[in-house]
Order: C-alpha cells, then structure tokens, then sequence
C-alpha cells in the first residue's frame, strides 16, 4: 500500500507524504472503498438500466423512439418522460 | 438596515429612504467593526465600493432601476474572478493572483446594479465544509464564535448572517451553499447544473460545479437568482430556460427521501425536519415517503469523482504559468512539486492524491467507473421518484453547525455532506431554508429538491413554507 501512495504522488506532482499523511490517505481508501463495491456487485445490468430511463426497445432506437423518451421543458421545468411516469 | 432583507432595503432605496452611499457606507462600517472577529472578508474594495456607489446614486431614475439589486452592496466567493482585484480562492497558491477580467455572475451583479464590496473567504478551492480550510484564516459562524459557519462558501455565509451584506455569491459543488446556508440560518440555492455561467469560477469539479446566492429569504434569493442565471455563450454548459415562479392552484405533492431519515440524522434534525413536514400538510400538500437505495453510496461516489476532477484540473497549478513559485529547486520537476508543495493545502493535497489514485489504470475501474455507475442509478431513482412528486424534502446537515476541532478526520468532514452531495451528482436544484432551531438555539436547514430546472417551484415551495411557519 504505501509504495502505491508514494506513485500517487510523484504521478500527481507532488512531494512524497509524511507517514501520517499516509496514515490518513489509507483510512480514507477505507472509507470510500467498500460500499461502492458492493455498488458494483449490485449494480444493473445495462438492459436494466436502460429501462429505468425509459422504455427502449431491445432491438434498437429509432428516431421517433428517442423523442418519445426525450424530455420535453413544460412551465420551465423538465417533464419527466411519459415511458417513466407510468413506472 | 442591518437586520433588513433585500426586498426591504430594495424598497428603501426606491423610496429615498437611503442612499446607495449610505448603505454602502454602513456595510462597510459593520465589517470594519465585525470582521475582525468573524473573518468573513479575504478583500474589502472600500474606495471603489463607495465610488460605485456614489456614482450609481447620481444615475437618473430611468436608469438606476434596472434590477431590484440595483445599489445593493453585495459580497462574492474569492473563487470567483473579479478584474483587477485579488481572486485567491482562499489559497496560497494564487495569494498575489489578479485576473484580468470578470467572472459572468460578477458581471451579471453589476449590470444589475449591485454594489461589489468585497470576496469572501472560502475552504481552499472549495474542498472543505467548514472554512477552516483556508489557507489565510478560518471564518467564525456568526450566531456562535465557537461554530464553523459551514463551508466552502463560509465566508459569503458569515457575512450575510452578520448582517454585512444584504446577499453573497457562493459556489456550490457538493453543498458548498446549502451547508453554511443551514449552518449560518439563511437560504442558499444550489441552482440546475448550467442555469447559471460557470465563466470566471475557478474549476474545481467541472461537471458538478455551480454558482448560488445566500439570502435571508426565499424571495431575495430568487431576486438574486433571477439576476445571475442565463444562457452564457462563454459556458459550453449553459443552458436557457425561462425562469419564473409558478401560481399554482393544485397542492404540492412532497415526498420525503427516507434514506436521508434515518440514524446518521441527529433527533433534533429529523423532529425540524418532521415538523416542516407537517407544516406542508398544513398547505393541503400531498406528502409521501419516496426511497432511493443509491443514495447510501452517494458521498462515495462524489468524493471519488470530485477528487478525480480535481486532480486534473488543479494540475495547472505547477508554479510555472501563475501564482506561487518554489525558490531554488534545481530542475523543472523539482519546481512542480516543490511550488505544489508549498502552495496547496493539506486538504487539496489529499483529494488530489485520490483522484490520481482513482484514476490510474490499476484503480479506474474499482473507483472511478463504479462512482459513475453510482451517480447514473442515482439520476434513474430520482427519476423515478419525482415520477409522482413535485419536490423532495430531506435534512441540508446530518447536525447542527460542529465547534471547531469537532471533526478531527477527513472523513468526519466528509460525512457532513451525506445529504446534499446526491443532488450535486444528480445535477438537480437544491435549496435550503431555515426549518427551525436547535436546543442551542442554532438554526436547522431543510433542502427543497426539484426536477432540472425547477427552482420556480423550488421557491414557490420555499416562501409558501416561510409563510405558514410565520417566518
């Protein structure tokens, strides 16, 4: 770990950390670290994605397709696509 | 005038009860008098305050009232560029930097009228949340000397609550206004993601950066808003729309984000936070609890991609083309590293050492990719959950300001932000009111979370909940 620390830094142009900033560079690593694995493990696959943003069919977008899902700004404000509203 | 809103001193001024100068002069008394202790200033532009000032009371009717901002005198964020004047973004780095020229919003504050008297202090280059980040000297909250006032835009936020200035521009990339705002009891919007130019705001994290204002009310901030947003051919990220505050007859229907409900909230928080509720059901509002499961990985997931902007865009700092420059250091190499050394913070140092840590080929894919696809779910659930709302309600802090020293791990600080960094990844407008005070007596901010584009309602939303509160 701390060879990695000392790469970063030289890669991000600055001196070589003390030990406590180290120390501390670790704990953050820590911190950041588990929840967005486990993000990646429960992370949708595209085709789910993809349909939480709208319906789009699986074999490809039209043109009409793209504007059916595309919001449209009513009163000032984005309308939330017709494809989601119905969700 | 202290005490007074915008609206009300606005109306002043076009009543000759006051002067621009006199106004102007009396902001500046009261900083003189106050800032010492508070250290919401990095610069006073006293003479050319007054001048500005003088010189807008000698205009003809005709052309004074262009804007209700008109004479106000007003205060902005050192991150933002102000021709001719010192725009540190509150470290050493750019202590002796001038620009050449101004940023958009500052530009937009002065063809309204409004009267710049000064930049105010901020975390360095925006990474903090309590202004003691700075490189030059941490801001006091106003309401209580042993509180931070929030950060980054402490400083505009402290001179606001302080009664220096009637309103400030702050810059919000994770919750750089809502949090003071709450902090300091006043309202901070943070605008949609490109309504307002991002020309002339020093660039911390492009994709999430935005400029708003900090008021005392819902209704001066939408005065202020109405002034600083539009389309800015220099910003290839602005965009249009036609801003106004809709009547409407229909109930609002809220949700409440119960993600942002639970136990990282303080008791005290969440019973405010309970009871704006209720105040709402009160206006005949439809209000429903909405969940959004991505949002527990959401400061992840900004500190990940935040850090790997800065990294990046903070990299033009090297000593060579401006601002700090390391003596001595023998080769090009050594003169980087030695100037960057020298001249960033602590702070900056280790989100810069994140974000290239996120970004190299080893790491890119565990870090950077996953915050991505974090913030890309994130937009689908808020989607989906304004699918049958009209705004969002949730806390703007898990707490009441911290005492300085309170938090004494990055990470500490970095929790602060739990609730208002989602919207920041989302690029959705935010605005936080004051929704009650603590057993201290110290103010509890409440976020309004909108559709893009709808700070119309988000203020709508805001003054019809300061009118039932009896604010």
């Amino acid at each position: 770990m701390n060879e990695n620390i000392k790469s970063v830094s030289r890669l991000a142009m600055l001196k070589e950390d003390s030990e406590n900033a180290e120390k501390e560079f670790t704990e953050i690593l820590r911190f950041l670290t588990p929840p967005i694995v486990a993000v990646k493990e429960e992370r949708p696959r595209r085709d789910e994605r993809a349909s939480l943003r709208a319906d789009i069919p699986k074999e490809g977008l039209k043109k009409e397709d793209l504007l059916a899902v595309a919001p449209k700004v009513v009163n000032g404000h984005i309308a939330v696509p017709k494809a989601l509203e119905e969700k | 005038m202290q005490g007074m809103t915008l609206s009300e001193l606005a109306r002043a001024l076009r009543e000759g009860e006051i002067s621009s100068f006199e106004l102007t002069k009396q902001c500046l008394h009261r900083i003189h008098e106050e800032d010492t202790q508070i250290g919401a200033f990095l610069s006073v532009f006293e003479e050319d305050a007054l001048c500005a000032a003088r010189e807008f009371d000698t205009l003809p009717d005709r052309q004074k009232w262009c804007s209700p901002l008109a004479g106000i005198p007003t205060a902005v964020k050192d991150n933002l560029m102000t021709a001719g004047k010192r725009s540190t973004c509150g470290s050493r780095i750019l202590a002796d930097f001038v620009p050449p020229y101004d940023a958009t919003v500052v530009s937009a504050l002065k063809k309204a009228g409004a009267v710049i008297i000064g930049k105010t202090n901020m975390d360095e280059f925006g990474m903090g949340s309590t202004t003691e980040h700075s490189a030059f000297y941490i801001t006091r909250n106003p309401l209580d000397s042993m509180r931070v006032p929030g950060g980054s835009s402490g400083g505009s936020a402290a001179a606001v609550a302080a009664g220096m200035v009637p309103f400030a521009l702050g810059s919000d990339t994770g919750g750089s206004v809502r949090l003071p705002a709450s902090y300091c009891g006043l309202v901070g919007l943070r605008p949609t993601y490109g309504t307002v130019s991002r020309f002339g705001l020093t660039a911390f994290c492009s994709s999430m950066d935005t400029v708003g204002p900090i008021t005392k009310t819902a209704a001066d901030n939408a005065l202020v808003y109405a002034a600083i947003a539009g389309r800015d051919p220099k910003d290839a990220t602005g965009c249009a729309f036609d801003f106004h505050i809709p009547k409407r007859e229909e109930p609002l229907r809220v949700g409440v984000i119960a993600q942002l409900m639970g136990e990282a909230i303080s008791d005290e928080v969440r019973n405010a936070i309970e009871e704006a509720i209720d105040v709402f059901k009160a206006t005949g509002a439809m209000v429903k609890r909405v969940s959004l499961p991505s949002l527990c990985d959401a400061l992840y997931a900004y500190f990940i991609i935040s850090s790997a902007e800065a990294s990046s865009n903070l990299a033009r700092f090297d000593g060579v083309r401006y601002g700090y420059r390391a003596e001595d250091c023998g080769d090009l190499e050594n003169l980087y590293r030695q100037s960057r050394d020298e001249g960033l913070g602590e702070e900056v140092k280790r989100r810069i050492r994140l974000g290239t840590y996120a970004l190299t080929r080893e790491n890119k894919e565990a870090y950077y990719y996953r915050a991505l696809s974090v913030k890309d779910t994130l937009v689908s659930q808020f989607a989906l959950a304004f699918a049958d709302c009209d705004i969002l309600l949730c806390p703007t802090a898990p707490d009441i300001a911290p005492k300085f020293g309170q938090m004494q791990t990055p990470t500490q600080m970095y929790c602060q932000d739990l609730c208002t960094v989602p919207m920041s990844l989302a690029a959705l407008p935010a605005l936080s009111i004051p929704c009650g005070k603590s057993r201290e007596g110290l103010p509890i901010g409440m976020q309004i979370v909108g559709r893009p584009f709808s700070e119309g309602l988000l203020y709508y939303a805001g003054m019809l909940y300061e009118k039932e509160a009896g604010k």
